[in-house]
């Protein structure tokens, strides 16, 4: 879906002999662009399909001799794929329904309701922003193990309700919602968490998408506190295990082309949802007050 | 109605708030003799490992009625699972340490001294007393020494032969070594001499071999003060060796900034013709990188030059310590627990047991490991014996002489805030020397030794 | 979808609606419904981080030993920390991160986000190649791009010497580690903010550049007074979300460089870490981490500040 038939050129404007020569240029920073992020991933591939001596080889080969696709089946089994995109997909669930319920609530009532003292409140929340992640590890992991969450999913997914970036981007998208529309739905006599399932959610629809697929980045791309609040293997997330096998585990035995195989295996899911779903980001992200 | 609501959101607030506080008070340990044990993660690669390790807890368990162990998924690799399982006291109560970490554990009475429990061990004599130095701390010993090494030089018989260079012999000096390193390395070829490691804390760790050998010192204990010394002539002659290996001589790889893995990984591809080693390097390059293991000599440290050097290596391995943090009834079941079948007949079945699997996966047990025991202890010689029985896949390491010389060049770690002084002040003078031509190697380590002794030697002093 | 699009555009000029006078009136009934429904929020935000902000606050002037009863020891832990002869050098390597950072990573986004925008053919693909990298697993990222950076064998050296240009050490020279770090980082983290940036862009209502084009306003003149200007909001909130992220780098030094080659990469966020999880030196570790966070509320601050501004002057 194309979201505007112009941008700054218009029809007119291409046309004329400078302009097209400008446009030439875009292609061309565009193409400069998509080679610079594609290639190395290129590289990359062909470094995992390598026999583990011909990555040192000097001068380096771009093609590999032969075609190894038994490393991707190596680093299948030796990272245990199936088992660690199971267990992230789980964690996912929960990290992102405890998210949205904790947080759209929040914001909801910060932006539309009726609170003493809003700001400060906004405030508060909004605080730990800033807040250095690793200086409270410590103090966070002291508490998840006083919770006994300590191994369980549950360990990473509940610290997702708290997140001053989701926070503020819900709360600036509903903003933007016209208050009138709850005003006039409650002088009707309808409850709020009526207002809420009727008037609001289906509003909130794009934001959710959003903040649905950040959240699924999150998950794939945190390894710190995933690492530290689940030690047993079997409750192991892929960013852990690429962890543990490619740089953690010292004396690991594992060839420099089998990881790099696991290491492209586990960008897939990702990018499989940016495809499906890129519509969304775009168009949420236009909804979230971010905007012109 | 009002009332209610209003109520009954204060006192939702105020209740949540109280649970908050009541979450963060300590949980009441449980009554009764409940064991926590190493186990590795339960990966594919360690299956088989950990597989022994619940065996063992069985035979354990039957042996001492009374003592329920619960296997704790850890290893050392890196001190912050330490840390995180003491703060939440969830940590084994009994486990296995590096020889650097001595000082840490014990000055923060994270582990307890052993001189009592050792008294009454039928196995005591066994162990060479030499072995226990670097878990001794303040005269009391808080570690027992099951694997030790001291770092020697690692070469690939192969380059050497092709190139015609004499095999190491057992005096041989950096002079040799640097002429087998320019003789081995071809740039062309992305091949180098050697390579030491320079990333991290093993950069540190790595130039500390470099100053023994030249005859220096890092730390020294005089009239009750501990004083950084790594100013001295010698280190400075250290120091500026490993430059000249790369801008005089140009023998180390291209990509210098490695770690220790890397650095066997290289190795293990045939790019680099000497590394030094302590134990398990060569295991990446064998069974990782698939090196025959023929084609992997082992020589002990090469003599510094002038009338201080000496043959000298980094001395170290794995201890046993036991977790100051537990009660003192599961401290004795922990000393049950880590001298059970230690050195027993059990070792040398389940050795000869995992010589079986190896040759099923088609491994190597490739490590270099020294058993701290005397010569003549029934041990070493049943062990032996397995070992001569399954030479194709259970690797031993070197010449006879080679073994006894080896003792002799040990060099235990300095003794106070030993990784400190690796990751923050050796280091970056490594990677200065290598990374700038026109660094000055004196002057480097002279302010880096000012700076250490003020800021952590004065302090424990 | 369109329809909620054009009505939130018109919201943009009228402020929110908000209830007048509530602070006076002593009736709490009417807040009970909008306090239930922060209640969630409320205990997530109490247990995962505020307690532990407390704690760290107790923690800068204990000398804490995991498993064992802290002791009070004052101020000691900020005077060492502020003594360490790293502190320095650490301060320096960040603050110039952050410089590198915005620079590259602050200009590279909007120039992509602008030219795709204006492109008829093929935006999705080039929108997904630009996102590509973003969704790369941390430390899938890292082990790549030791690969490409390995000055022997790596990809980087290879296309200069492509180009004629002398080999690059990369991290192994204090020169050029941090630079290189930064483009790691960019390359990983552009495409977020592009995207975010093309968002903005698709916004701009199509009726203005018909407008400017029909007074005569060449491509260049309706980037500098429609475009621009446009986009300064989201430039205004995306650059202190850089700076305030930037500022707390440390996972790229410690896994790619550890800190060196001769501390050309030692940060302040690295310094807190090696503090606690390498010399078990909370204390000291919460002590920096306390500094480390009010110069980030100050920022904060400022982030607000600007933020307000920036809505006043849309109004």
């Amino acid at each position: 879906m194309e979201l505007s038939k112009r941008g700054i050129i218009s029809n007119f404007d291409r046309k004329r002999p400078s302009v097209k020569f400008s446009y030439v240029v875009c292609y061309v920073v565009a193409i400069g662009v998509a080679i610079s992020t594609l290639y190395p991933l290129l590289w990359v591939f062909f470094g995992s399909l390598k026999e583990a001596k011909e990555i040192f080889y000097v001068p380096p080969t771009l093609l590999p001799r032969t075609f190894l696709w038994e490393n991707y089946l190596r680093a299948w089994q030796f990272y245990a794929i199936p088992k660690v995109f199971r267990n992230t997909l789980v964690i996912y669930a929960g990290f992102v329904g405890v998210r949205l319920l904790s947080l759209s609530a929040a914001a909801y009532a910060l932006a539309h309701m009726r609170l003493p003292c809003r700001r400060g409140i906004y405030m508060l929340f909004l605080a730990t922003l800033m807040l250095p992640f690793f200086a409270y590890l410590i103090p966070s992991y002291l508490i998840i193990f006083r919770l006994g969450l300590l191994d369980s999913f549950w360990a990473v997914c509940l610290p997702a309700g708290a997140d001053s970036y989701s926070l503020l981007l819900l709360k600036n998208y509903f903003d933007g919602i016209p208050g009138e529309i709850f005003e006039s739905a409650r002088i009707d006599g309808a409850s709020e968490l009526l207002v809420l399932r009727k008037i609001v959610l289906p509003l909130a629809k794009p934001i959710i998408a959003v903040l649905g697929i950040f959240a699924f980045i999150h998950v794939w791309r945190d390894f710190v506190w995933q690492r530290i609040v689940l030690p047993s293997a079997h409750k192991w997330t892929v960013s852990i295990a690429l962890w543990y096998h490619s740089l953690g585990n010292q004396g690991a035995v594992l060839p420099q082309n089998v990881q790099l195989a696991a290491m492209l295996i586990s960008t897939l899911p990702p990018m499989i949802i940016f495809l499906i779903f890129q519509r969304y980001i775009i168009e949420g992200v236009s909804f979230t007050g971010l905007k012109g | 109605m009002v009332v209610s609501r209003k109520t009954s959101v204060v006192v939702l607030l105020v209740s949540l708030t109280v649970l908050l506080l009541v979450s963060l008070f300590p949980v009441k340990a449980a009554n009764q003799i409940t064991l926590k044990v190493v186990i590795g993660p339960d990966t594919e690669d360690n299956r088989a490992q950990n597989l022994v390790t619940l065996e063992k807890i069985k035979r354990f368990e039957a042996a001492n009625p009374g003592i329920v162990c619960r296997p704790v998924p850890f290893t050392y690799t890196t001190r912050q699972d330490f840390f995180i399982k003491q703060a939440s006291r969830t940590a084994p109560d009994v486990l296995d340490v590096w020889a650097t970490e001595c000082e840490l554990l014990a000055s923060r009475n994270w582990i307890i001294p052993l001189d009592d429990y050792i008294k009454t061990w039928d196995k005591a004599d066994w162990v060479i007393p030499s072995a226990y130095a670097p878990f001794r701390y303040n005269g009391k010993i808080y570690g027992i020494p099951f694997a030790g090494y001291v770092k020697h030089v690692i070469y690939n018989k192969r380059m050497f032969r092709e190139n015609g260079v004499p095999e190491p012999t057992l005096d041989w000096t950096w002079e040799d070594f640097l002429n087998a390193a320019v003789k081995c390395t071809d740039k062309e070829k992305g091949i180098a001499g050697f390579a030491p490691m320079t990333k991290g804390g093993e950069g540190g760790w790595a130039l500390t071999d470099f100053i023994y050998q030249a005859g220096g010192e890092c730390e020294v204990y005089e009239n009750g003060k501990w004083k950084a010394v790594f100013d001295s002539p010698e280190a400075v002659t250290a120091l500026q060796f490993l430059k000249d290996l790369k801008w005089k001589y140009d023998v180390l790889p291209a990509n210098w900034s490695n770690g220790w893995t890397d650095v066997y990984n290289i190795f293990g591809s045939e790019k680099v013709a000497m590394v030094f080693d302590a134990d398990w390097g060569r295991n990446v390059a064998i069974n990782g990188q698939g090196m025959d293991p023929n084609d992997i000599g082992v020589a002990i440290m090469p003599k510094g030059p002038g009338p201080k050097g000496r043959h000298m290596g980094v001395q170290g391995g794995n201890f046993y310590v036991i977790n100051a943090l537990s009660t003192p009834e599961v401290q004795d079941a922990a000393w049950k627990w880590l001298t059970f079948e230690l050195w027993d007949e059990e070792d040398i079945k389940a050795l000869a047991a995992s010589a079986a699997d190896y040759r099923a996966q088609k491994q190597y047990r490739a490590q270099f490991e020294y058993i701290p025991l005397k010569p003549d202890s029934p041990y070493i010689k049943a062990r032996e014996e397995v070992f001569a029985q399954n030479s194709d896949v259970l690797l031993s390491w070197g010449s006879e002489e080679f073994l006894m010389k080896l003792p002799e060049t040990a060099h235990i770690e300095p003794p106070i805030e030993a990784q400190v002084l690796y990751a923050q002040f050796l280091a970056p003078v490594v990677q200065a020397v290598l990374s700038d031509k026109n660094a000055d190697p004196a002057k480097l380590l002279k302010d880096a030794n000012a700076r250490f002794q003020k800021e952590y030697l004065d302090h424990v002093n | 979808m369109i329809e909620v699009k054009t009505r939130h555009l018109e919201q943009m000029s009228i402020p929110p609606v908000k209830p007048v006078g509530y602070v006076v009136r002593k009736n709490f009934s009417r807040y009970g419904m909008g306090l239930a429904f922060l209640v969630p929020a409320f205990i997530f935000y109490a247990i995962f981080q505020w307690a532990p902000i407390i704690y760290n606050f107790f923690l800068a002037f204990q000398n804490y030993i995991p498993g064992l009863p802290a002791k009070w020891v004052g101020w000691a832990n900020f005077r060492r920390v502020l003594g360490d002869s790293l502190l320095p050098i650490a301060i320096k390597n960040t603050l110039a991160f952050t410089g590198w950072a915005l620079l590259i990573g602050f200009v590279v986004p909007i120039i992509t986000a602008i030219t795709i925008t204006e492109l008829r053919k093929g935006r999705s693909f080039f929108r997904l190649a630009v996102y590509m990298p973003n969704i790369i697993p941390a430390i899938a990222l890292y082990v790549m791009w030791l690969y490409l950076f390995n000055p022997a064998v790596g990809l980087l050296n290879q296309i200069l010497n492509f180009f004629h240009i002398p080999s690059s050490e990369w991290l192994l020279s204090p020169k050029t580690a941090l630079v290189s770090l930064v483009m790691m980082s960019t390359w990983a983290n552009f495409g977020s903010t592009a995207v975010l940036y093309m968002a903005s862009l698709s916004s701009i209502s199509e009726e203005l550049y018909e407008a400017a084009e029909i007074d005569g306003a060449g491509v260049w003149k309706r980037i500098r007074h429609i475009t621009l200007p446009a986009l300064k909001p989201t430039i205004l909130i995306l650059l202190l979300m850089q700076l305030i992220f930037t500022i707390q780098v440390l996972q790229e030094p410690m896994v790619m460089t550890g800190g060196g080659p001769n501390n050309a990469t030692m940060t302040v966020m690295y310094m807190v870490y090696n503090y606690a999880f390498v010399y078990a030196e909370f204390g000291k570790a919460g002590a920096l981490g306390i500094l480390l966070f009010i110069f980030l509320m100050v920022l904060s601050l400022v982030y607000v500040k600007a933020n307000k501004l920036v809505e006043k002057e849309a109004r």
